[in-house]
């Protein structure tokens, strides 16, 4: 398959006004959340300075290799997009260096709004490295 | 030379005239002129040069990104491309929320420097003579003292007229 050719199926859901998307082959399941369990909030693994009002909260099982997944719960999941690999615009180069810490690596542009593409896995892996600095356990695999 | 020998009046005026013209070209080519925009950001006015300045935006809605600094509030729309806005009262140490305005978006560009600009106002282009740019005074701010290139005397004002270049050695990570 050509580079033009590559297509990519993404999950769209908002947190707040912002929309963002995800690879669908990196969540395993979606689940409704009922406040239980252990699962951690995109907006904290994000660094939103403040807990944005979640309507309709649920959970995305992310996979992070063969020996294990983590819960996150998202909010708002909208529809899943094929799209080609060309659509992904990068970010602005003096923005990329942040994004990219965030988990950020792309933009979609769908009816003139903007959509952040985030790598779930990436930014659970930089949160564990970020608690490792903090002296807190994490589990990297 | 007999007077019959001698050119018309009107002939030796209009030679002359013709010399001081030559002349006066010779001069302004010889002076180097570049074209400035002058803008007003938070109280300060400012200056780029206007080979940096690509258009003036208005009414764009600026998208919030996580985890950006203070002085990159976000991403805007043009056309289709997805571009970087700076907040260059940030920058400067302009006090916030002192005059306002329209909110303009300055595009910006100067080798690989891409970026839109917030401003308050565009106040004027100019055309000035390069060696009318003074070197910057030492009592400038420091977050003037580090972006500009030099300062241009207009009026009784003095403008720091800001260079790109040291802008974005300023903003890249």
């Amino acid at each position: 398959m050509t580079r033009s050719e590559q297509r990519l199926q993404l999950l769209l859901f908002r947190l707040g006004q912002t929309r963002f998307g995800v690879l669908a082959c990196q969540i395993e399941t979606l689940r409704g959340h009922d406040g239980t369990g252990s699962a951690r909030w995109f907006h904290a693994l994000l660094g939103f300075p403040e807990s944005p009002s979640y309507r309709a909260p649920t959970e995305a099982l992310v996979s992070r290799g063969e020996l294990s997944s983590t819960w996150i719960i998202l909010d708002a999941t909208e529809e899943l997009l094929d799209i080609p690999l060309e659509a992904i615009k990068p970010f602005p180069e003096l923005v990329e260096p942040f994004s990219l810490r965030r988990g950020l690596w792309g933009i979609l542009l769908d009816n003139e709004q903007l959509v952040f593409i985030v790598d779930l896995q990436q930014m659970l892996k930089l949160d564990d490295i970020s608690a490792m600095n903090a002296g807190e356990i994490a589990n990297l695999n | 030379m007999t007077p019959s020998e001698q050119p018309a009046i009107g002939t030796r005026l209009l030679g002359e005239v013709k010399a001081n013209r030559l002349s006066q070209d010779m001069v302004e080519e010889a002076e180097e002129w570049v074209k400035i925009v002058l803008f007003r950001a938070g109280s300060g006015h400012y200056a780029f040069f206007g080979h940096n300045i690509r258009e003036i935006l208005s009414g764009n809605e600026i998208h919030w990104v996580p985890g950006l600094p203070e002085f990159l509030p976000g991403l805007i729309n043009v056309r289709g491309d997805i571009e970087s806005v700076i907040d260059i009262q940030c920058l400067l140490g302009e006090p916030r929320g002192a005059t306002g305005g329209p909110g303009l978006i300055a595009m910006a560009v100067g080798g690989t420097f891409r970026s839109g600009i917030m401003v308050d106002a565009i106040e004027d282009v100019l055309d000035i003579p390069v060696n009318s740019i003074q070197p910057p005074l030492i009592t400038l701010g420091a977050g003037v003292r580090d972006l500009v290139a030099g300062q241009i005397q207009l009026g009784k004002r003095l403008i720091p007229l800001l260079d790109i270049g040291k802008l974005q050695e300023r903003v890249t990570l």
